[in-house]
């Protein structure tokens, strides 16, 4: 018999690995054909506004309309400089209550890491949100309507589409000259302004106050009335006793109480509303009929371009009510932040702001819904600037804001019966 | 200011009077029998404006008619909140049933704004124009015929509700409750149901007055805030559970506004309440007409 030595015992073992080991590499899985590339991490906008709380009306149709631009953007591929990267969104509430904001638009700069924000509204909060996207060095697509001294004082990041407080004073000044050079026999000589006593409307009584003589009309009443108000009777009362040939309105929603208070004085003056009832469906729901020929000025407004009519059509099919002002306004601010990111060919912030500070939007971008001049850009400020910004000059017409200027396809200014004294 | 104006803000003034008068009777009522300042009292005026609103719109009935279904909806309401929320609450300590009042305050609040964003989908609500019931004129000054309905009636309910606490059963046993719960108690009244008729009654008032103030006003969530402070106002002024000088102090506080209104600057009239307010905690805390119980 063969004696068992070391030796072998070591020779065994070195067979047996390199056995197992020749086993092992037969029995492997063979390498797995490459995977398809994973599709791009979305972008996301965080966005902050007042989903609770008697306005959350009017920023709920802010929000369709951004959605509605988010949609659309998707499935047409997405950010092409971005490998067709989706768009996603998420909304804070933050109650209409400055502690809240803060802490939201924190969250979603901080935790979440999204890639731009949207500063849904007030523009009360502008300068302590601003301040906090500037230093976290991303961009602020703001909706808030602004007043020009508080919120865009100097920021690099931030970004405001809508017309501001002073300009709807302008263009609501603008609207009263064209309806007098179209449609008047005679020319209004003298204009009141009733408001509500709040920030934004004030400055827009102020601008308003002071541009008025520029276009020949001559201030005889400025009255604020309390903001939030029961009853608008005694500012009313004020403004009618100073006997303007045509009264500007300027809200926060509290057009039908006004348009009520009117109707019981017996008075119906010739008019322009600047904000915010006066550019929202809620005044026609409520009004019904009586909402017929009531003018106001807006950001958006089915008819003042063709996409215009197209984006309202579509709207209203989705979310089974009319697009306004703040559906529009928001649609078409998603489609500038998709521009910015295209044209930064990258999610860093800063290139999108950077991107932000040089973009030009036109037709080529994307839908042209508000009634600009053929482009979208930013001045120094982050504002559009008047002339290339335009609100809408509308009136309600069939139960539905129509654009007076620019015209929507054959509408014509309509006079109420109270007015028939000052028609051509 | 022309005469006019000033006399028109006067009247106008007078006119709202009614309907403060209207709520803060029902708040001061609740106060004096319960012992609690019921801080959503204006947010159930709040809600019986919104379901008012819906059965207008949605049945078609007249503002005015919704009073069938509102009072009685919210008496029974009036006790649910009472029997569970306040009693259990008011055991513990008054400040706690306060605090209830408060959390459920802003409960209604944002139930309402869900309903009026969600639902409804307009900022501002109001019952459709031709309810508007238009206008006459007494020399130059224009009446708002809603108004002056609402007026007229919150004086002709104040005087029945005065009657039903003075002159009836239930009335005499409010009264015991409120001027001392367990000498009422041992005198063989059943004070926990008298409690709850007594918060149904008040909170009864508050559908009235919505559905008065109906063909008046354009409302949204955000209107009982504005009632509250007011009411409020009304009844210290007119002195805490004193019946019918709150009722009196509604129209003078209704006054005040509308004048201030004529007179002021926008940033001050709210001011003018809270002076008010003030100006009678500190040198007149029992009020113009006295702390003197329903």
């Amino acid at each position: 018999m063969r004696k068992i030595t070391k030796l072998s015992i070591f020779s065994g073992l070195l067979v047996l690995v390199m056995l197992a080991g020749l086993l092992g590499a037969c029995t492997q899985e063979a390498p797995a054909p490459a995977a398809p590339a994973a599709p791009p991490a979305p972008i996301v906008i965080g966005e902050i506004s007042a989903y609770t709380g008697p306005p959350a009306t009017l920023f709920e149709h802010q929000k369709a309309g951004m959605q509605f631009a988010i949609d659309e953007i998707n499935a047409a591929g997405g950010i092409k400089a971005l490998g067709g990267a989706k768009l996603e969104m998420i909304n804070l509430d933050h109650e209409f209550k400055a502690e809240l904001a803060k802490e939201a638009a924190e969250r979603l700069i901080n935790k979440d890491k999204v890639d731009v924000f949207v500063m849904g509204s007030p523009s009360g909060f502008g300068v302590m949100i601003g301040e906090i996207c500037e230093q976290a060095g991303i961009s602020n697509w703001t909706l808030c309507v602004n007043t020009p001294e508080k919120t865009l004082q100097g920021f690099e990041t931030v970004f405001s589409l809508p017309i501001n407080s002073e300009m709807l004073g302008y263009v609501g000044l603008e609207y009263l000259k064209h309806i007098e050079e179209e449609y008047l026999g005679k020319k209004p000589q003298t204009i009141a302004l009733l408001h509500a006593d709040n920030e934004f409307n004030n400055q827009n009584a102020k601008a308003w106050t002071s541009h008025a003589p520029e276009f020949g009309y001559k201030v005889v009443g400025d009255v604020a009335y309390t903001w939030p108000s029961k009853d608008v009777t005694p500012f009313l009362l004020k403004v009618k006793a100073t006997n303007p040939d045509v009264l500007f309105i300027s809200d926060v929603g509290e057009g039908v109480q006004i348009e009520r208070a009117l109707d019981v004085q017996g008075w119906d003056p010739l008019r322009i509303g600047l904000q915010s009832s006066y550019m929202g469906s809620g005044i026609i729901e409520s009004l019904g009929e009586r909402a017929e020929g009531l003018p106001g000025v807006g950001w958006f407004v089915k008819g003042a371009t063709p996409d215009s009519v197209t984006f309202a059509d579509k709207f209203e099919a989705e979310y089974g009510y009319p697009a306004d002002s703040f559906s529009g306004i928001g649609y078409q601010n998603i489609w500038v932040i998709k521009a910015a990111i295209e044209k930064a060919g990258s999610r860093d912030r800063m290139a999108i702001a950077r991107a932000g500070r040089e973009l030009v939007y036109t037709k080529k971008d994307g839908p042209f819904v508000l009634p600009y001049d053929g482009k979208i850009d930013f001045d120094e400020t982050g504002q559009v600037p008047l002339g290339v910004a335009s609100g809408t000059k509308m009136q309600v017409q069939n139960g539905a804001w129509v654009s007076i200027s620019p015209p929507g396809e054959g509408i014509k200014f309509k006079f109420r019966d109270a007015w028939a004294d000052w028609k051509k | 200011m022309p005469i006019e104006v000033i006399g028109q803000g006067a009247v106008t003034g007078l006119l709202n009077g009614g309907i403060i008068a209207l709520i803060a009777i029902g708040l001061t009522l609740i106060w004096g029998v319960m012992g609690v300042l019921n801080m959503a009292h204006a947010n159930f005026v709040m809600v019986a404006l919104f379901v008012g609103y819906m059965l207008v719109k949605y049945l078609g009935i007249h503002p005015y008619l919704t009073i069938i279904v509102l009072v009685p909806l919210f008496f029974f309401l009036g006790i649910l909140f009472t029997q569970y929320l306040i009693k259990p609450t008011l055991k513990i300590s008054s400040h706690l049933a306060l605090l209830i009042t408060i959390a459920f305050m802003l409960f209604l609040e944002g139930i309402m704004t869900f309903v009026g964003v969600k639902v409804l989908k307009v900022d501002f609500i109001a019952v459709d124009p031709k309810y508007w019931l238009g206008t006459f004129n007494v020399g130059a000054i224009v009446i708002d015929t809603p108004l002056a309905i609402a007026f007229v009636a919150s004086i002709v309910l104040a005087l029945g509700l005065f009657w039903l606490i003075r002159k009836t059963d239930i009335g005499r046993n409010i009264r015991a409750t409120a001027e001392n719960p367990r000498t009422a108690s041992l005198m063989g009244i059943n004070v926990g149901r008298v409690q709850l008729i007594a918060f149904g009654i008040g909170i009864s008032t508050a559908a009235v007055a919505a559905s008065l103030m109906l063909p008046t006003i354009a409302f949204n969530s955000g209107i009982g805030n504005n009632f509250m402070l007011i009411a409020f106002v009304a009844v210290v002024l007119g002195g805490l559970g004193n019946f019918i000088g709150t009722f009196i102090a509604g129209f003078i506080v209704g006054f005040a506004e509308g004048m201030a209104g004529v007179f002021l600057p926008a940033s001050l009239v709210p001011a003018v309440s809270l002076s008010i307010l003030i100006f009678v905690l500190v040198f007149r805390p029992q009020g113009l007409f006295g702390d003197r119980g329903l």
